[in-house]
Formats: structure tokens, C-alpha cells, sequence
């Protein structure tokens, strides 16, 4: 574009808004005297108001905050004076975070395990849902007063479950001497009695119905976590 | 909000005592099934069970079992049920079986024999331990189960 034309575009531009100009002050003109634009301080009032409540940044409503806070205080303080009082929700509290971090349960009955359908031939009142990683169900025994369930891993270590029915009249003697270690835990509200000797680790679990004996040759099983998952079918 | 509190303050309380009171429940006292051997004392078993149990038409189920997790070993177990009249010969054999095991775990024996009444019976359960490469005797237990009067 050139100087020339440049200069011609400006005065025709200003024209323009000149007349515009006129136009919007007139409208200026006719509107004060317009009732309808008159000065209201109840209207203004109003559409302030209006305005405020549209755009305002909702604050979080403090009722609703003391409540939340004085339940989760509530729950806490419950979950305390029980965790400190009452031995069977500390005992099933442990168990819980136990649960929580073991991840080598994962191989439990739940899960796509080739021990599954062996053991579904089991007939036992109580059945064991950890199995530790590398067993096998190898034998399974179903007698009218005993159930044995064997497993066994590639090294030929053996876990060898009974259990013991009170449907008989039986006398069941343990060894109860000569141990090098005894110890005796409550898990689920089961007396567990467990007791080593050269290297053999002996499970005797007392329920209301059976007494359930476990045998392991293994020292690396987690035998406290499958006494812990032996569980009424 | 003071309603509010102690509201949730007592259902915190109902609910520990829920709590309370099932966890009691579930901790009960477990007592042996039967009389058990005061202390016996085995250098290889880990326990050692005999069993009686009355059946119908006049049959009686006994039960004997071992378990052992030595290994080298040959398990040589009997079971047999014994009776007695009362009289002074005391308790005599009436049937009897054996079988040898090589697996370690628990192992057992149950057969159902007939039992005639008027006599007291009893399953006497006998293991005999053996080193397999030797047949040296290593080991010998016996266990007799609760009485049964027919």
C-alpha cells in the first residue's frame, strides 16, 4: 500500500467514527432521559448480589468439616481403645496387616493352582488354603476317622496334614518331650502348638471338632502362615 | 454438634462391644478329645493314635495311626482289636492286622470288625520302627484307645 493510499484510508476511517461518535452520544443523550435507566440503589443492589453469588469461589462449608472431623476422631479413637482392649480384634487386626504385606499367599485355593482339583478329593472338615510355593498334593487319604493330605516339592521335602475327627472314641498320644523347641500360639481362636525336633517341625492345631496334626520336614516353610490358612471347608 | 458427638461416640461403643463379644466367643478353651498318655516320651514318632468306634449291626471301626518323619525307615503297624469278659485273663486279641509303610507323614490303618456283645472292647495300636538297610528294631510304641462296652 502506498503513502498515498494510506492517507486517503485514514481521513475516511476518521470520517467514519466521527459519525459514530455523534450516533453514541446521542444514545447516551436519550437513555438519561429514559425513567427506565434512572439511578436504582435496590436494583443495583440486587444484580451485585447476583453477580457476587455467580462468580463467588465456594468456600467449604465449615459444618460439614467439624462433622467429618468428629467422626474419623470417633472411628479412631474406637479403633484404639479395641486395638488395646480386646485381644481377639488385635489378634484378627495382625492377621489383617499380615495378609496385607505376605504376597507368597497368592498361591492359595482361590487361585488358578494345579493343588485345586487334587484337593477338591479331599473329605476333611478343615482344609489347607496356603500352600507353600513348590508343593504338590501327592497322596490324599479319606477314612471315616482320619483325613491325610501329602504334599511334596521337587527337593522331596514332605508336608504331611491329618486331621484327627472327634467322631470316634480315640486316644491320640503326641510326643511331649525331648523337643528342641515349644511353643504355643492362638490364631483364629485355635490353640497351635508348635514344636521342633531334629529338624522336624510338628503342628498340632486343637479345634472344637479335630485336632489337626501337620508335619513338615522343611525349616523354610512358612509353617506359622499355614497353620494360620488351615480354614473349615 | 454435640448430639452429633456423642451420638457417634455411642455407636462407636455398641460396636466395640459387638466386637468385644464375638471376639470372646471365637477364643473358646479346646480340651482333648480323649485321655491322652500322660508325657510319652518317642525318640523318632511324632504322635501315635488308636480309635474305637461302634457301627451298626454289631460292627466296630478301629483306628490305628503313626507319624514319623525320620527317613532309612521301615514302619511296621498293627492294629488290633482286643476284648475282654471281666475275668482275670484280662484283655485278649479277638482280630489283628498289620501293615508295613515306607512313606513318611502320618500313616493309618482302619478296619471294621465284628464284634460280638457282652465283652469290653478296646483298638490296641502297635508300631514298630526298623532301620530299612538293617532290619534293626529302632523303635517301639503302643497306644490302646478309650474302652467301648457292647
Amino acid at each position: 500500500m502506498t503513502e498515498y493510499n494510506k492517507h486517503i484510508l485514514k481521513i475516511v476511517t476518521d470520517d467514519i467514527l466521527d459519525e459514530n461518535d455523534e450516533l453514541f452520544l446521542k444514545e447516551i443523550e436519550a437513555a438519561k432521559a429514559d425513567p427506565r435507566f434512572a439511578n436504582n440503589k435496590e436494583r443495583d443492589e440486587k444484580f451485585r448480589k447476583a453477580l457476587d453469588e455467580a462468580f463467588a469461589v465456594k468456600k467449604p462449608r465449615r459444618k460439614a468439616l467439624v462433622r467429618a472431623a468428629s467422626v474419623f476422631l470417633a472411628l479412631i479413637l474406637g479403633l484404639s481403645v479395641m486395638t488395646i482392649t480386646v485381644k481377639g480384634f488385635r489378634e484378627k487386626l495382625w492377621e489383617f496387616l499380615n495378609n496385607l504385606g505376605n504376597h507368597s499367599y497368592s498361591s492359595m485355593l482361590s487361585s488358578k493352582n494345579s493343588n485345586d482339583n487334587k484337593l477338591l478329593e479331599y473329605e476333611g472338615m478343615y482344609i489347607p488354603k496356603y500352600i507353600p510355593e513348590g508343593y504338590e498334593v501327592f497322596k490324599i487319604v479319606n477314612e471315616e476317622t482320619y483325613n491325610t493330605v501329602k504334599f511334596r516339592n521337587l527337593a522331596g521335602n514332605i508336608i504331611s496334614y491329618t486331621e484327627h475327627t472327634q467322631n470316634v472314641e480315640k486316644k491320640f498320644n503326641l510326643d511331649k518331650e525331648a523337643y528342641d523347641s515349644y511353643e504355643t500360639h492362638t490364631i483364629k481362636g485355635k490353640e497351635i502348638i508348635i514344636t521342633t525336633k531334629e529338624n522336624v517341625i510338628y503342628l498340632t492345631i486343637k479345634t472344637n471338632d479335630a485336632i489337626i496334626y501337620v508335619i513338615f520336614n522343611d525349616n523354610n516353610v512358612d509353617f506359622l502362615g499355614f497353620a494360620t490358612h488351615i480354614e473349615k471347608k | 454438634m454435640k448430639k452429633i458427638l456423642a451420638f457417634m461416640l455411642s455407636l462407636v461403643m455398641m460396636s466395640m462391644c459387638c466386637i468385644y463379644a464375638s471376639a470372646e466367643s471365637n477364643t473358646e478353651t479346646f480340651e482333648l478329645m480323649s485321655d491322652s498318655e500322660a508325657s510319652p516320651r518317642y525318640t523318632h514318632l511324632g504322635a501315635v493314635s488308636a480309635g474305637i468306634k461302634e457301627k451298626a449291626l454289631g460292627f466296630v471301626l478301629c483306628e490305628s495311626t503313626y507319624a514319623c518323619m525320620h527317613e532309612n525307615y521301615t514302619f511296621v503297624l498293627t492294629c488290633t482289636l482286643q476284648r475282654t469278659d471281666g475275668s482275670a485273663a484280662g484283655w485278649q486279641t479277638y482280630k489283628t492286622t498289620t501293615e508295613t509303610f515306607l512313606e513318611l507323614g502320618t500313616n493309618g490303618i482302619t478296619e471294621t470288625w465284628f464284634a460280638p456283645a457282652g465283652y469290653a472292647y478296646r483298638t490296641f495300636t502297635t508300631i514298630v520302627i526298623k532301620n530299612s538297610r538293617t532290619g534293626k528294631v529302632v523303635e517301639t510304641a503302643t497306644c490302646d484307645s478309650p474302652v467301648i462296652y457292647k
